[in-house]
């Protein structure tokens, strides 16, 4: 009896010789052995039986997954024609199909033909603060309230 | 402890230099011979299936003890729930028995007056006289606990037996 770290004195060598004496007998272990071969053959059986169906049934599931992973790769692919057909030529478009105004004559509102910018006159109606037309008399001087607008 | 090894001859030898050792701890830590027969001979069974992997512990024995452990309180928790189902069928009293005075001096008596984890502790090491360290690999306790196990177990019975 090893007794550790637990203090034993001769009580326990007389608890433990009282235990042993009382603690009830068992089978013998030869006997015993030779009664549980069988069971001990059958149980090993089992097991293999169980761990073979183990893999096979891991193997099933990896070649199924395996599968999906295969098939799911064919409906994904996209095809691309070659890089270069012969029959395949570039066209281009002209891209001035809109077409544009270059009459000389023509007037963009807001400039005068010789260049000089036209102003109308909206009578102060115009919110500038008048800075444009400085002897501009017909408004309401320089502050450019708008509050004039109507006087036409 | 046993030297492990993973053929069949050494499963024979672990089985005959730890099968009454335990059935005997077993049986006085629960009290029913049979029952802790059983515990060990399944525990055994099992071993045996898996010997390649189990043969290459370190303590193949405290395997097989842990396993029985384990199945010998399935067992009593079964039995639990047997014996409150009659309860709860037949009423208490219809069951009640009234139990023989015990003997001061019986020391079976005593130790089956002890909680279960003391049991198995004291009957572990005094019976199998396995170390602390091989009882907490059986039991699944850290070696602190099961000292703390023994030395109340140990108080118990001293107190029990001592007393006059």
């Amino acid at each position: 009896m090893s007794p550790d770290d637990l203090g034993f004195d001769p009580f326990d060598d007389r608890l433990g010789n009282e235990l042993r004496a009382v603690a009830p007998s068992a089978p013998k272990a030869d006997q015993a052995l030779g009664e549980l071969r069988p069971r001990f053959a059958r149980a090993r059986q089992r097991r293999r039986a169980a761990v073979a169906g183990a893999w096979g049934l891991a193997g099933a599931g990896a070649l199924a997954l395996g599968l999906v992973f295969v098939g799911s790769g064919a409906t994904n692919r996209i095809d691309t024609p070659p890089a270069s057909q012969p029959d395949r030529g570039t066209t281009t478009t002209p891209k001035n199909d809109v077409p544009t105004s270059t009459d000389p004559t023509a007037v963009v509102p807001g400039t005068d033909p010789d260049g000089t910018t036209v102003t109308t006159d909206d009578h102060g109606g115009n919110q500038g603060s008048g800075a444009d037309e400085p002897d501009s008399d017909n408004g309401d001087g320089g502050s450019g309230s708008g509050s004039g607008g109507d006087d036409d | 402890m046993i030297p492990s090894r993973t053929g069949d001859d050494d499963f024979d030898d672990l089985f005959r230099a730890t099968f009454e050792p335990m059935v005997r701890s077993l049986a006085l830590a629960c009290g029913d011979r049979e029952a802790a027969a059983d515990a060990v001979q399944d525990a055994f069974i099992r071993a045996y299936a898996r010997w390649r992997r189990i043969g290459a512990y370190d303590d193949p024995a405290g395997w097989v003890r842990h396993v029985a452990l384990n199945r010998l309180r399935d067992h009593f928790r079964k039995a639990e729930r047997g014996r409150r189902a009659v309860e709860r069928l037949g009423g208490r009293e219809a069951i009640a028995t009234v139990p023989a005075p015990a003997d001061p001096s019986d020391v079976l008596v005593h130790v089956g007056e002890l909680p279960q984890q003391q049991r198995i502790a004291v009957s572990l090491f005094y019976v199998e006289q396995l170390s602390v360290i091989e009882i907490a690999t059986s039991m699944g306790l850290s070696e602190g606990a099961v000292k703390y196990h023994l030395h109340a177990g140990r108080e118990h019975l001293r107190a029990s037996l001592e007393s006059p």
